[in-house]
């Protein structure tokens, strides 16, 4: 008997030892893998408590902070994201537990989350981020957002010297604060109110493929007619070879993306098969705002930034000053603005026309350059006057 | 020596100090009510143990201390304060039954004489469920009977009732089971006449539980015969061939029952419904991953993600907040407990009292191993509680009886902890 009760405690000593055993193997060896799970609350919970840090328009205005909220069953601190400024939904984006991040949250998601030492982890310290202040003037985009009105396009304002972004805005738009409620009905509307119509909108030339082929031109030094803007577009471009037109395009940047962080597409080339043409060329209001700051910056094209600088921007000679001079002299100008109408018909867009303008202000020492696409539009007076207005509020 | 007992204690304090400084961010009087109880409860309990029975084991009631303090600052950091008020009052009662059984005059006699009516009274408040039982949560498994507020569980009063019955029916019928034999072929098998009884008794228990869906104490009272059995015969090949009968039963309940299933896959593969059927599993896993070495710190990680975490899932609790030292230390605590109680099995004289404290060692060692190695994904996980730790005031008070009795046993004049003038003079 005494045996019997000998081996009995052996065994049940060994169950404990398994069970010590697995002990270190999920606590430790196993652990860094589980606790990185998608599901684990833990995550979710971490998430809740790091304070963001808040986002700025270049004059300190506050376009989305976290602000403390109580969950419904604890009584722990967590924090929510607000959007006070609708207009620039687009740019400064969204922060969701369920959908992630966009636009300006994501580009800046390290710096807004901050980050935690060791000891800070230890002490359970809650997460601190930092505030960013952005390059985009609220002024300006409010403007923009009130011009825009009901129309389905965007714009897009870049400084010419420093390459900053100054506005961007996207018609039809959404409100960040209702994301997760609204997530199923946005995400499925035909009229893509998620997308950012500036930076991943594509759009045919139209027109416009008249400025492109006479950057083309002049750059390979071919003479131009002394009245460029007056001869049918297949004249003018004669004797710029479809390879040089789309060399061309090339050169302007058109085939990339225009900017890294935030999501944006680069351009279509046409295939020139069937009754396409120079015309069907396609590109973003962000690669044309590039192309005029270029214009107006004698050839030299500004790297695209968000956030609010002192650093010059790094610049990409694309043409000489002289291609940059004699586009200026021939650019319209009206009131202090220069710039470029142009429509794409039907046969491009394949459904209602679209109305550019693309232009630069003050005509003189150019400061700002902008890009405006208005779809299912044919009065050529609608962008330009949406330029112009939003303009003078960036010049004021 | 009895001073150990204050070291639990002070843990015990500390664990609701840091609970009110992490949930009330100041030190509030009202929470530690509880570990005041505690005190009181157990210091007194080793006072008077220590006057009338001065020779017991003196491990019994600080390794207790330390299980249930440390139980009680989990109920408190975990469920509602209704809880910890339920299971501070079940301590009360616990330390009274103790110390009322360690102290009663003749000897454990009482405990042999009446063992059918011990055990027809387990029976019968168990059978009882059938009709009157309620279940305190609302929902669920109906296995409790309600008196004035408090919750009774008859199948914990059935474990103790049970293991009472086999020590006394075991150490009379020792001889006979080992030598009046049938011979069947090459196999020699105990007389069925005194088999009989035995496994019949057994068999109405296991069915009372299976018919009430209690998985996790048929399991264990399986465990606990089959222990006891092997203690008094000594025989390897009944408990060999138990447990090809117990796998058999599980390959059948497998398909029989949904809930075997539902156990089996969510232990066999967890990860393949991390969100649905194996939830629960999966949630405690992450918590004892994200506990670590050190723990996130009482009231600082996110235990209350594991659904039913204050009973059964109380261990990966513990191994969130108090990390890898913690469980271990929880797991040292219930091999030095377990180790205690056949200690004193070695050490008693008389069969009976023998196989009644290597029942107990086997029940306090079978129960808080299937309900660790259930969270920890070894084996399919059964709701049992941890003995002392987990939220549960008859699982508390049966336990508490049962260190009486280990108490009582421990302080026989033979026992080699002592020399005292009795077991000289009587040899």
């Amino acid at each position: 008997m005494t045996t019997s009760i000998m081996r009995l405690t052996g065994a049940l000593l060994v169950g404990f030892i398994t069970v010590a055993v697995a002990l270190v193997y999920w606590q430790v060896f196993r652990a860094p893998e589980l606790v990185a799970r998608a599901d684990n609350p833990r995550l979710i919970q971490a998430e809740l408590r790091v304070k963001r840090g808040s986002l700025l328009d270049r004059t300190g205005m506050v376009l989305a902070f976290s602000a403390p909220a109580h969950l419904s069953d604890s009584d722990q601190v967590v924090f929510r994201r607000h959007y006070p400024e609708l207009a620039a939904a687009h740019l400064v984006g969204y922060y969701s537990l369920r959908h992630g991040t966009g636009g300006c949250e994501a580009v800046f998601d390290a710096t807004l989350r901050g980050k935690r030492t060791q000891i800070e982890e230890l002490l359970h310290r809650p997460q601190l981020g930092e505030d960013v202040t952005l390059s985009v003037s609220l002024a300006a985009t409010r403007a923009a957002d009130v011009a825009l009105g009901d129309h389905i396009g965007a714009l897009v304002a870049l400084d010419i010297v420093s390459g900053e972004i100054l506005a961007i805005v996207s018609h039809p738009s959404y409100d960040p604060n209702r994301l997760d409620n609204e997530w199923e009905r946005l995400a499925t509307d035909p009229a893509a109110p998620l997308l950012n119509r500036a930076t991943q909108g594509v759009y045919p030339v139209g027109d416009l493929a008249r400025w492109i082929g006479l950057a083309g031109l002049l750059s390979a030094g071919i003479t131009t007619p002394p009245n460029p803007l007056e001869v049918p577009l297949e004249v003018l471009l004669a004797p710029l070879s479809r390879m040089g037109y789309l060399a061309t395009a090339h050169q302007l940047g058109f085939t990339k993306t225009p900017l890294t962080v935030l999501p944006a597409s680069p351009g279509r080339l046409p295939n020139f098969k069937g009754k396409t043409t120079e015309r069907d060329l396609a590109v973003t209001p962000l690669h044309m705002a590039r192309f005029i700051a270029a214009v107006a910056g004698d050839g030299r094209m500004p790297a695209v930034r968000l956030e609010r600088t002192t650093t010059p921007a790094t610049m990409e000679r694309i043409f000489s000053e002289y291609v940059a001079r004699t586009l200026r002299n021939i650019t319209p100008k009206h009131d202090e603005i220069a710039g470029w109408l142009g429509i794409a018909s039907p046969v491009e867009t394949g459904r209602e026309s679209l109305t550019w303008f693309v232009g630069y202000a003050p005509t003189t020492y150019p400061k700002v350059a902008v890009a405006v696409v208005i779809e299912d539009e044919d009065d050529r007076l609608v962008a330009s006057s949406i330029a112009h207005r939003t303009l003078a509020t960036l010049l004021q | 020596m009895a001073l150990i007992v204050g070291l639990p204690l002070i843990f015990t304090f500390l664990a609701f100090a840091q609970l009110s400084l992490v949930e009330d961010a100041r030190l509030t009087p009202t929470r530690f009510i509880a570990p005041a109880a505690l005190a009181v409860c157990m210091l007194a309990t080793t006072w008077l143990l220590q006057q009338a029975l001065p020779l017991h084991d003196q491990l019994l009631l600080p390794l207790i201390t330390l299980l249930i303090g440390w139980g009680m600052a989990e109920v408190g950091r975990l469920a509602p304060p209704v809880f910890l008020q339920r299971q501070t009052t079940w301590m009360v009662l616990g330390s009274g039954a103790l110390l009322v059984v360690a102290l009663v005059p003749q000897g454990l006699q009482w405990l042999e004489r009446f063992r059918y009516t011990w055990l027809l009274l387990g029976l019968s408040l168990l059978g009882m469920t059938f009709f009157l039982g309620v279940n305190p949560s609302g929902t669920g498994a109906r296995l409790w009977l309600g008196v004035a507020g408090l919750y009774f569980q008859p199948s914990e009063l059935l474990k103790l009732l049970m293991i009472v019955f086999l020590a006394t029916y075991l150490a009379e019928r020792r001889a006979a089971l080992l030598e009046v034999s049938l011979r069947v072929h090459r196999w020699r098998i105990p007389h069925p006449a005194y088999l009989g009884p035995l496994l019949l008794m057994w068999g109405f228990s296991i069915i009372l539980l299976l018919w009430q869906r209690d998985l996790g104490a048929g399991l264990l009272f399986f465990a606990v015969f089959l222990a006891m059995f092997y203690v008094a015969t000594g025989q390897g090949r009944y408990v060999l061939v138990s447990l090809v009968l117990l796998a058999g039963a599980g390959a059948i309940g497998y398909h029989v029952f949904d809930v075997v299933a539902l156990r089996v896959d969510a232990w066999w593969d967890p990860w393949r419904e991390a969100s649905g059927r194996s939830f629960q599993i999966v949630q405690a896993l992450l918590a004892f991953a994200s506990g670590g070495v050190l723990g996130q710190g009482l009231g600082q990680g996110l235990p209350s993600a594991i659904p039913v975490v204050h009973t059964d899932f109380v261990f990966a609790a513990v191994g969130e907040e108090y990390g890898l030292i913690g469980t271990l230390g929880l797991v040292i605590s219930f091999m030095l407990l377990v180790s205690r109680a056949f200690r004193i099995a070695l050490c008693c004289e008389r069969m009976f009292e023998r196989l009644l404290a290597a029942g107990i060692g086997s029940l306090f060692g079978l129960q808080s191993l299937v309900i660790m190695a259930g969270t920890l994904k070894l084996i399919p996980l059964t709701g049992v509680t941890l003995p002392f730790v987990s939220y549960g005031g008859s699982s508390l008070l049966v336990s508490m009886v049962m260190v009486g009795l280990l108490v009582r046993l421990s302080s026989r004049p033979t026992s080699p902890y002592q020399s005292s003038p009795a077991f000289i003079q009587g040899g």
